[in-house]
C-alpha cells in the first residue's frame, strides 16, 4: 500500500511558487452583473446595522451553478417574489434603523434645522449609500434621494421618518442587491476591485479602509492592491470568507435542513447538521489559519473539532462540556479527515440508508472536479431490498456494476463509495451491516485500498485533488463557469498551489492576484437584462 | 421532578463467589470505564420459585429459623442458596395496588435519564479477565440524548454530580466479565406530583456483567426499611384498605436486621438493572 501512495505521489517535483514563469496572457471571462447570495446580503446588513437588526429569515434562495453559489449569483436574477421579499426587508430594517437612538445616532450625524433639512439629509444618505452601494453616490443619485426624503418627510410631517423611506430606497437598491462590478472592458474602476475583493475574501462589503483606498487610487496600483489582499487576508474577516467557499464547494448549507430517519438512524437529532458543519468548517479554519498546512492533509488528518453532539456519534469523550473542542482521534480509530466527517457522510447518504453512489459522485465531482453524467431519465435509481443473498449495500448495489447500461457510470463511483460503507447513513462506525461483516475495500483510478482510511490517502495523493481546489477557487472568485475560464490559466494556478505545498492561504492570495480576477472580460450580453433592473 | 439521588457506601469489601483477588498481585493500572444504567426494575420470582440476589445475611434460613425472622430465602436461577429477596414474594400483590406505580415511574426516570446512576469499572486493562480493579456508583448530571422511544444512547459525556458522596470499593476482580462488591447504600429519592418517594437499600451488594457489546447487567440488592416502604405507601397516596394491607405484608415479610425484640426491621429486595457505556468528562474527577 504504501508503495502505491509513493508512486502515485511519484511526480515531478513541483516548481517552487516563487520561481513560476509569469501568468499566461489570455482573456479573462465574461464579466456579469452578480447579485448578492444569501450570506452576503445578511453579511452587509450586518455590517452596516450590527448584529442585532432583524433581516427576515426567508429571502430568494440562492442557486448552485456547477457546485457554487458563487457562480449561481453571476447566472440568477432576483425573482419578482423575491423583489418583494428585498422591498420588505428594506422597509423593515429601515425602520429599525429609525427605531434604534444607537442607529439613528450612528446613521443621522445631523440635527435637522427643520421637517425639511436638505443638508442633513444629504449627508446621512451620502455616507450610507457609500458603504451599502459600495461606492460614492453620484451628484444625480445624491439629489434624487434627497428629494425623496424631503418630499416623504413633509407627508409624514416628521424628517426622520422621511429620511427612512429614502434608507429603504438606497438598501432595495440594484446597487445594493448586485455586485455591480463590470468595468470598461479593460480594467474595473478601483471601487469595483475593492468590491471584487472584499466578497471574495470576506464575503461582505469593503471595510472603511478599503474604500479610503479605493477612493485615494490606491487599487490602481500594483502594491497598494498587493497590500490591500495582504491586510485582508491577514484580518480575521477573512476566515468568513474562507468558511463561505468550503460552505459552498462541500454544501456544508445544506446541513442545516438535514433530514434523516431517527428510527434507522438513532444518533439522528435537530442539531447534528449544524454541528456536523461546523465540525468541518473548524477543521478547515484550523488546518489552513492555525497550522497553514496543505489542504491535502484535511483527508488524512486525525485532529477534529467535536461538541458534545458529534462526540457520542464519534464514540468519543465529549472534549468540552459546551460547545466544540479539539480532538485527536485514535491511531486505531477508522476516521480520519474531512471524508470521516459526519457533514459528508450524512449528507451524500439516503434518509434511510447509506449512498455509496452519493459518496462516489461527490468525490469525482467536488474533490476530482470530474464530471459524471446523470442517470437516463428512464433509468430505475431504486436499491433493491435487503434480503438473505444480499444483506450488506455491497450486495444489494452490484447490480449497479453487473448490468453494462448501468456499469459505465457506476463503475466510476461505487467502488469509491463503498469504500465508506463502514460509516452509516450519518456517518456512525460500524463493522456489520445486518450481522455481515462490511467489505469496505475498493479501487480509486486503479489503486487498491481496503477501507476509508486508505481511500483518504489514495484521496490525498490523487494528482487532481489540488489542482481541482485551484480551479474551484478560481471560478468561486469570479463567479465564472469552468469553460469560461482559460485551461492554460487555471493550469498556472494549480502549478503554484502545488509549488506551494497546498497552502489554502497561498492560494486565496493568488487568485486574488489573477489576472482573470482583476481584469475584466466583454460584458456578457445576457448580463444586463431588465430583469435585474439595472 | 427529581429532588435528591443519593449513594453512599459502607466499610468497602468485596466478595466475588467465584474468585478471591490475589492482592500481591493486585495492579490497578488501567482507565476508568463507565455505563449509565437504562433500566432498573424489582427482581420478581421466577415461575421455577427462583429468584436473583445475594445473601445478604450470610445465612440460609427457611421457614421458622430464628435468623431471617422465619422467613425463608430463596435459590437463585444457578442454584445459590440463601438468597434474600422476600419483596420479590410481595410483588404479585402489590400489583394490584398503586404502590407497584413506584417502580414504573422509578424505571422510567432511569430510561430517559432524569436519574443518571453510573457504575464505574477503574483500574481494569481487561473488562473479561482482571484480578484487581475498584469498583463504584457515581451520579451523573447532564442532558441525556434519547432515541426516539425515549432509551438512553450509549458514548454519551456525562459530568459528575460533586455533591454525591461516592465510595470506591476497591480490590474487586473481574471474573468472566463479571464484577461483585459491596456493601453499598442505594439512596432513590424522587419527588412526583405532589408525592416524596424514596427507596434506600441498606448494606447492599452490586453485581454485573460486561457484555460483549459493551452494555452491561445486573443486579443491586439490600435492605429496605419497613418504615420506609409504610411511608411510601402513604406517599403514593393510596386508599386507606389497601395501605392497611400493605402495612401488614410488610411485618410479615421482613427478614433482615433485626431490632433488640427480634423483629426484623428491612425488607430484603432486589433490583436488576442494564446499562449502556458512557464516558464521563476526566476532570469531574479532580
Amino acid at each position: 500500500m504504501h508503495l502505491l501512495l509513493a508512486l502515485l505521489s511519484c511526480t515531478q517535483d513541483p516548481t517552487p511558487a516563487e520561481t513560476r514563469p509569469a501568468a499566461p496572457e489570455v482573456q479573462s471571462p465574461d464579466t456579469r452583473l452578480k447579485r448578492l447570495t444569501d450570506a452576503q446580503y445578511r453579511n452587509v446588513m450586518r455590517d452596516l446595522f450590527g448584529a442585532e437588526v432583524v433581516v427576515p429569515s426567508s429571502l430568494d434562495p440562492d442557486q448552485r451553478i456547477e457546485g457554487l453559489y458563487a457562480v449561481g449569483a453571476s447566472y440568477t436574477t432576483i425573482s419578482s417574489y423575491g423583489i418583494e421579499k428585498y422591498e420588505s426587508a428594506a422597509r423593515s430594517i429601515a425602520g429599525q434603523v429609525m427605531d434604534s437612538e444607537s442607529l439613528k445616532a450612528a446613521w443621522v450625524p445631523c440635527t435637522p434645522v427643520d421637517v425639511r433639512d436638505d443638508d442633513c439629509a444629504s449627508q446621512a444618505i451620502a455616507a450610507l449609500g457609500r458603504k451599502a452601494w459600495r461606492r460614492p453616490l453620484s451628484a444625480e443619485e445624491l439629489e434624487l434621494l434627497v428629494l425623496v426624503a424631503a418630499e416623504a418627510g413633509l407627508v409624514l410631517d416628521d424628517f426622520h421618518e422621511g429620511l427612512e423611506v429614502a434608507f429603504s430606497a438606497l438598501l432595495m437598491s440594484p446597487y445594493l442587491l448586485y455586485r455591480v462590478e463590470l468595468g470598461d472592458g479593460e480594467r474595473f474602476d478601483d471601487f469595483e476591485l475593492a468590491s471584487r475583493l472584499s466578497f471574495f475574501l470576506w464575503n461582505t462589503a469593503p471595510d472603511e479602509e478599503l474604500l479610503a483606498a479605493a477612493e485615494a487610487g490606491e487599487l490602481s496600483e500594483e502594491a497598494g492592491y498587493s497590500a490591500q489582499v495582504d491586510r485582508l487576508l491577514a484580518d480575521e474577516r477573512s476566515r468568513e470568507g474562507l468558511r463561505n467557499f468550503f460552505s459552498e464547494m462541500l454544501q456544508l448549507d445544506r446541513l442545516d435542513s438535514l433530514s434523516k430517519d431517527p428510527t434507522v438512524f438513532t444518533y439522528m437529532s435537530d442539531t447534528l447538521g449544524p454541528s456536523a458543519r461546523e465540525e468541518s468548517l473548524l477543521g478547515i479554519e484550523a488546518l489552513v489559519y492555525e497550522d497553514d498546512a496543505s489542504y491535502l492533509d484535511l483527508f488524512t488528518t486525525r485532529r477534529t473539532f467535536l461538541d458534545r453532539t458529534l462526540a457520542a456519534l464519534y464514540d468519543v469523550p465529549a472534549p468540552e462540556r459546551e460547545g466544540f473542542g479539539e480532538v485527536w482521534l485514535d491511531i486505531a480509530d477508522g476516521r480520519r479527515g474531512f471524508l470521516g466527517q459526519a457533514s459528508f457522510l450524512a449528507l451524500q447518504s439516503h434518509a434511510t440508508s447509506t449512498s455509496p453512489t452519493a459518496r462516489g459522485i461527490f468525490v469525482r465531482e467536488v474533490l476530482l472536479c470530474q464530471v459524471i453524467p446523470d442517470p437516463p431519465a428512464d433509468a430505475n435509481t431504486g436499491i433493491p431490498e435487503v434480503s438473505r443473498d444480499a444483506a450488506t449495500m455491497r450486495d444489494r448495489i452490484a447490480i449497479h456494476l453487473e448490468d453494462p447500461f448501468c456499469a459505465s457510470c457506476h463503475v466510476l463511483t461505487d467502488p469509491i463509495g463503498l469504500g465508506f460503507e463502514n460509516f452509516d447513513g450519518i456517518g456512525r462506525w460500524r463493522e456489520v451491516e445486518n450481522d455481515v461483516t462490511i467489505d469496505a475495500s475498493g479501487e480509486l483510478d486503479g489503486e487498491a485500498f481496503v477501507d476509508a482510511w486508505q481511500l483518504g490517502e489514495l484521496i490525498a495523493a490523487h494528482p487532481e485533488t489540488g489542482p481541482c481546489l485551484s480551479r474551484t477557487l478560481l471560478k468561486y472568485a469570479t463567479g465564472s463557469l469552468s469553460d469560461e475560464l482559460d485551461d492554460s490559466l487555471q493550469d498556472w494556478h494549480a502549478e503554484g498551489f502545488e509549488g506551494a505545498g497546498h497552502r489554502v492561504l497561498w492560494l486565496f492570495r493568488d487568485v486574488a492576484l489573477s489576472p482573470a480576477f482583476r481584469t475584466p472580460g466583454p460584458v456578457a450580453e445576457d448580463s444586463l437584462s431588465e430583469d435585474t433592473g439595472s | 421532578m427529581i429532588l435528591l439521588l443519593a449513594l453512599a457506601c459502607g466499610s468497602p469489601s468485596s466478595s466475588s463467589d467465584s474468585a478471591e483477588p490475589d492482592l500481591s498481585t493486585c495492579d490497578a493500572s488501567g482507565g476508568r470505564q463507565h455505563w449509565v444504567l437504562n433500566s432498573l426494575l424489582f427482581v420478581r420470582v421466577e415461575e421455577d420459585g427462583s429468584s436473583d440476589g445475594f445473601d445478604l445475611d450470610e445465612a440460609a434460613t427457611d421457614f421458622g429459623d430464628s435468623a431471617g425472622c422465619g422467613i425463608p430465602d430463596m435459590v437463585s436461577p444457578t442454584g445459590q442458596v440463601g438468597i434474600d429477596n422476600a419483596f420479590a414474594r410481595l410483588i404479585p400483590v402489590l400489583e394490584t395496588t398503586e404502590f407497584i406505580s413506584a417502580e414504573t415511574i422509578i424505571d422510567a426516570h432511569i430510561k430517559n435519564g432524569e436519574i443518571l446512576l453510573i457504575p464505574e469499572i477503574a483500574g481494569a486493562e481487561d473488562l473479561h479477565q482482571d484480578e484487581c480493579v475498584s469498583i463504584a456508583l457515581r451520579r451523573g448530571t447532564g442532558e441525556p440524548m434519547t432515541d426516539t422511544s425515549g432509551s438512553m444512547l450509549p458514548a454519551q459525556t456525562f459530568d459528575l454530580d460533586p455533591e454525591f458522596p461516592t465510595v470506591e470499593i476497591p480490590e474487586v476482580s473481574i471474573v468472566d466479565g463479571q464484577v461483585e462488591g459491596g456493601p453499598i447504600t442505594l439512596d432513590l429519592a424522587l419527588d412526583i406530583l405532589d408525592a416524596s418517594i424514596r427507596f434506600t437499600l441498606l448494606d447492599g451488594k452490586i453485581r454485573y456483567q460486561v457484555h460483549e457489546d459493551g452494555t452491561i447487567s445486573g443486579v443491586v440488592g439490600g435492605g429496605l426499611s419497613t418504615d420506609q416502604l409504610r411511608e411510601v405507601s402513604q406517599a403514593a397516596n393510596i386508599m386507606d384498605d389497601v395501605f392497611e394491607l400493605i402495612d401488614s405484608l410488610v411485618d410479615s415479610a421482613a427478614d433482615l436486621a433485626p431490632d433488640a425484640t427480634g423483629q426484623c426491621t428491612q425488607v430484603s429486595v432486589t433490583l436488576k438493572f442494564t446499562g449502556v457505556p458512557v464516558y464521563v468528562y476526566e476532570d469531574a474527577f479532580e
